[in-house]
């Protein structure tokens, strides 16, 4: 049986690593709530409780995890206002450049200051890959919630890269 | 063209940088952002939210996906023998 859960679950692993890593903070905390989720998986698989789709039933298992037991053991994290980021410089190369410059750890940060249902918004559509109404399940909150959420969060990290938006008449 | 989508610059650009528009309200939208600075704005920026997210997208180290089958394997074995300590313990005298 373990076999059979590992063949159909471990294809998850860097979806389920990814929305640890945005729900709690240590390394190490992020190391046990993923093995918490394979064995809360794993119990409910041995008891019958087969999904249809491995990732969202992964990803709700994560979710419902990190957000109980998880977030009170850990130390909440500190939101600071967005205007707090430090924004890198504008550079020739719009994106680019300016992507390639921001080291993983910066981006970790940043995505870490903002409010946590944006952070989690953001992890399943733009990390995890799932649409807005398979995401709004998950979080258990209407799609339009999901959708502006989304959108700040985006705008928020968008903000790091410190570009000035284009003219219409450049892009057309 | 008739407009098809109430006019949220927030909303459409999430549905529209998420690739959820269908392909009819795709092609409204595309027209309707040459006209509006708003949406316009809100599409470059989501759009560029979404490049810098998914850059933050990682895998999961191997000493992780290895310590996840061992720790499975075990919870699996335990199930079917009962703990591990319990499999060490004298035999009771009868």
């Amino acid at each position: 049986m373990e076999d059979e859960f590992l063949r159909e679950t471990m294809g998850c692993m860097d979806l389920v690593y990814n929305i640890s890593r945005r729900l709690v903070r240590s390394e190490e905390d992020v190391q046990d709530l993923v093995q918490e989720t394979y064995l809360a998986a794993f119990r409910a698989w041995g008891e019958r409780r087969r999904p249809r789709k491995v990732d969202p039933w992964m990803a709700t298992i994560c979710l419902n995890l990190g957000r109980s037991a998880w977030r009170r053991r850990s130390r909440r994290p500190t939101e600071l206002p967005l205007g707090d980021i430090e924004t890198m410089p504008a550079l020739s190369d719009p994106e680019g450049e300016a992507l390639a410059a921001i080291d993983r750890e910066t981006l970790h940060e940043a995505m870490w200051r903002l409010p946590e249902e944006q952070r989690i918004a953001l992890t399943l559509v733009d990390l995890a890959g799932f649409s807005t109404a398979e995401t709004a399940q998950l979080m258990g909150t209407p799609r339009g919630t999901v959708l502006s959420r989304l959108h700040r969060g985006r705008r928020a990290l968008a903000l790091l890269l410190n570009q000035d938006v284009p003219e219409r008449k450049e892009a057309r | 063209m008739i407009v098809e989508m109430p006019h949220d610059p927030e909303i459409n650009a999430s549905l529209y940088v998420s690739g959820e528009f269908t392909r009819r309200v795709r092609r409204w939208f595309e027209t309707h952002l040459l006209e509006c600075d708003d949406c316009w704005r809100e599409v470059w920026l989501a759009r560029l939210g979404r490049r810098v997210a998914e850059h933050a997208r990682e895998g999961a180290p191997a000493a992780l996906r290895e310590k996840v089958r061992a720790v499975v394997h075990l919870s699996g074995r335990e199930a079917v023998d009962g703990p591990w300590w319990r499999r060490f313990r004298r035999p009771r005298r009868s």
